[in-house]
């Protein structure tokens, strides 16, 4: 075999220049030879690795131009075809290049800034064995240190350091210890049955299974052989031991031969050299449980205090069409009430799947979006013109392209589509009368940090404003985070019957494809949210970022 | 372990969005046709999904999608081309056969060395890979938007993807040394 020859017909055939005469002779080369079957599939892998470079760099230099927006604090627009630059004030187009097969364009075009191929969901069905060593069970007040990743009520602990600034957090030891640890701490989870106090303070709880249960610190090592005891170490690093009931052997230094076993009301501490200097147990110096249950509920009680001005606030404002505060009223409750006053009374949502859980705080009620069919089915007819959408989410991942907020399923002009990205964006569209897209992609908020946490999200589009163009600016824990004029031609956004937490469309289901629906991306009809959802709006109005700044406050969590 | 249909669905689509980079090359190399590509892997996972409950958990379901997507394959060439404008049956068979299910297409740190090694191409060579892979022209319309002839652009394209495979293999190796 020509080895040159054939190497020249691998790449015809690649490009898709091959003469009749060629192939033939290529063919013949595939079938009688293993070599030529071998080095085909060596430079076909290049090129297919080439065609990913292609298209990554297609999406990575758009993504390049949503960064260069978010350093700048005016509103920028941003040309990507076919529009003028004028001077200063750049104007955005459309995302465009598929009106010549209008037929074939789908509401997965959205997708097209981040369509890099490799994509793979974040949590796949088979997950490794968990290395989780205690849960997160109550974190009333706390405040992280900067850099460190805050952790939710229900959070699995792998072993790793919590750096707690204030607050207190209760940790639920695998092996059956519970720890209460107060703010501010440098805590180390070691495993299941012991841990590492560098600084703070902590009541620990050890029931019978739990007995063994270790803790060190800097200079000594205190090992519960049953109920509750106090721990601190200081600034200095010198440790105080204070037993409330049981047993607790106490090593200074960790020297086994100086080990001492003290009982009910009695107390050390370390003194330079490795001394022990008794003392008298303080109860009342570590917080325990009961306290802590106790700041919990205040807490809380507060917090929704707070949070009902703002949905009052919600609730009353004639601009408001749809509002649903997500405090069930039983536990079966399969339908939201749509609480607008303003609003449609028959807007109400149906749920489908969704378990009720904790909102924001222990009082607050939410939805879990879990499952692929968990869902809730709303109809909001009617064109807008202005609106603004809130929701605040607690996102736990992100598998998906696209994982939704609000999805419509139309495929009309004037379907709207509201969405984070895999990435983390805020991703939001109008199918406009070209069967193209009006969208806009926020910069990315949701990070591997912030699952997990609640955040409030606002879009707010302004229609028409002028000379044909829209205007759509994304908002994140009240503050803007991006914001973009495009040009037309646009359509009047029409929500209509659209899902929150999920979408309608399936693949296999012929009305899909008769309504017009043709994925670039298989898989990429999935886009069930994985979270929970405790408060949602849609006012027919702008939202200033005065407004939004308010609710914010009388709704954060912290 | 038995789950249900729901969430087996689930579980076989999460695979074949797990095998999705190396489905797409697999089909670019037959097809050829950048543009009948997404057809052709949207029209695999519409297969896939459907057929589901036939894949059993813990077989092999690269065989398994690999086998609809070479039927995908054929019905989308005999659709789109005429007869002695494609690959026969018989070539795309042996070469079916032949394809290896290790053997890997493009992984993260290939592709990290490919853009950079695209980068230090000669330009002119930089131009034609990038109206090529980035923006899916064929060689005739690359010829037209960059003043050669089409002989000229076929090997330009062969000639950056060999000085490409060198690069990449250089760096790697490098790197593992």
């Amino acid at each position: 075999m020509d080895s040159e020859h054939f190497q020249t017909l691998i790449h015809k055939h690649l490009d898709d220049v091959m003469s009749a005469e060629e192939r033939a002779e290529f063919e013949q080369m595939l079938l009688t030879s293993p070599q030529a079957r071998t080095e085909f599939w060596k430079v076909a892998k290049q090129h297919a690795a080439l065609r990913t470079w292609g298209e990554s760099r297609n999406g990575q230099q758009r993504g390049t131009a949503s960064q260069r927006h978010q350093s700048r604090p005016t509103r920028v627009m941003w040309a990507l075809t076919g529009v003028a630059a004028l001077a200063a004030v750049l104007v955005l187009s459309l995302i465009s290049g598929w009106g010549d097969k209008p037929a074939t364009v789908s509401p997965s075009e959205l997708s097209q800034e981040d369509t890099s191929e490799e994509y793979q969901p974040e949590n796949m069905p088979a997950e490794p064995p968990s290395r989780s060593v205690a849960v997160m069970r109550a974190t009333p007040d706390v405040k992280w240190n900067a850099g460190s990743t805050a952790l939710a009520v229900g959070d699995s602990l792998q072993p790793g350091w919590l750096h707690l600034q204030s607050g207190v957090v209760q940790l639920e030891f695998a092996l059956g210890a519970r720890v209460v640890l107060e703010g501010p701490a440098e805590f180390q989870l070691v495993s299941s049955g012991e841990a590492f106090l560098k600084s703070g303070k902590l009541r620990a709880f050890v029931p019978e299974p739990a007995q063994g249960f270790r803790i060190n610190s800097p200079d000594c090592l205190v090992v519960d052989y049953g109920t509750e005891f106090g721990f601190s170490v200081g600034g200095t690093g010198a440790s105080e031991v204070h037993v409330f009931k049981g047993k607790v052997e106490v090593q200074p230094d960790h020297d086994m031969s100086r080990k001492q076993m003290l009982t009910g009301d009695q107390a050390v501490k370390m003194a330079t050299g490795g001394q022990l200097v008794a003392m008298s147990a303080n109860s009342a110096s570590f917080i325990n449980e009961d306290e802590l249950g106790r700041r919990r509920h205040e807490n809380s009680r507060t917090a929704m205090e707070r949070w009902r001005t703002g949905s009052d606030w919600l609730r009353q404002h004639r601009d408001t069409a749809l509002y649903y505060d997500f405090q069930k009223t039983h536990e079966w409750s399969r339908t939201l009430v749509n609480q607008a006053v303003h609003g449609l009374p028959e807007a109400e949502a149906t749920v489908v799947g969704c378990d009720w859980v904790n909102g924001r705080w222990p009082d607050k009620g939410a939805l879990e979006f879990k499952r692929p069919g968990d869902r809730l089915r709303v109809s909001l007819p009617g064109k807008l013109m202005d609106f603004s959408l809130i929701a605040w989410v607690r996102v736990d991942s992100l598998p998906w392209l696209q994982n939704s907020l609000i999805m419509g399923d139309s495929f009309q002009p004037g379907e709207t589509h509201w969405f984070l990205s895999r990435e983390g964006n805020i991703g939001f569209g109008v199918r406009n009368v070209r069967n193209q897209w009006t969208s806009y992609k926020s910069p990315p908020i949701i990070t591997p940090e912030t699952r997990g946490s609640w955040v409030m999200l606002v879009t707010v589009y302004r229609g028409y404003e002028v000379n044909g163009t829209v205007n759509i600016t994304h908002y994140v824990n009240g503050h803007t985070i991006g914001s973009i004029i495009q040009t037309g031609p646009h359509t009047l956004p029409d929500l209509g019957t659209f899902e929150i937490g999920n979408w309608a469309v399936k693949p296999d289901e012929p009305i899909w494809v008769q309504r017009g629906y043709k994925s670039r991306n298989p898989a990429d009809h999935v886009r069930c949210l994985k979270g929970r959802i405790d408060e949602f709006a849609v006012m027919r109005g702008l939202l200033s970022d005065a407004d939004v700044a308010r609710l914010w406050e009388s709704g954060r969590t912290e | 372990m038995h789950l249900d249909p729901q969430a087996h669905l689930f579980h076989v689509q999460s695979l074949y969005v797990q095998h999705l980079p190396a489905l797409r090359g697999f089909v670019l190399s037959l097809v050829t046709d950048f543009t009948l590509v997404d057809d052709v892997v949207q029209e695999t996972f519409i297969v896939v999904t459907k057929k589901a409950d036939e894949f059993q958990s813990g077989s092999n379901f690269r065989a398994w999608a690999w086998t609809i997507a070479r039927f995908k394959v054929l019905q989308a060439l005999e659709r789109a081309r005429k007869i002695n404008d494609r690959l026969s049956l018989e070539a795309i068979e042996a070469l079916c056969a032949h394809e290896e299910a290790e053997s890997d297409w493009g992984t993260e740190q290939q592709l990290g060395h490919l853009a950079g090694c695209v980068e230090a191409l000669a330009p002119r060579a930089r131009q034609a890979v990038t109206l090529r892979y980035e923006q899916a022209h064929k060689p005739p319309e690359i010829a037209k938007i960059m003043g050669w002839s089409v002989d000229a652009v076929n090997v330009a394209l062969s000639r950056a993807r060999k000085v490409l495979r060198k690069c990449v293999e250089q760096r790697i190796s490098l790197q593992g040394a």
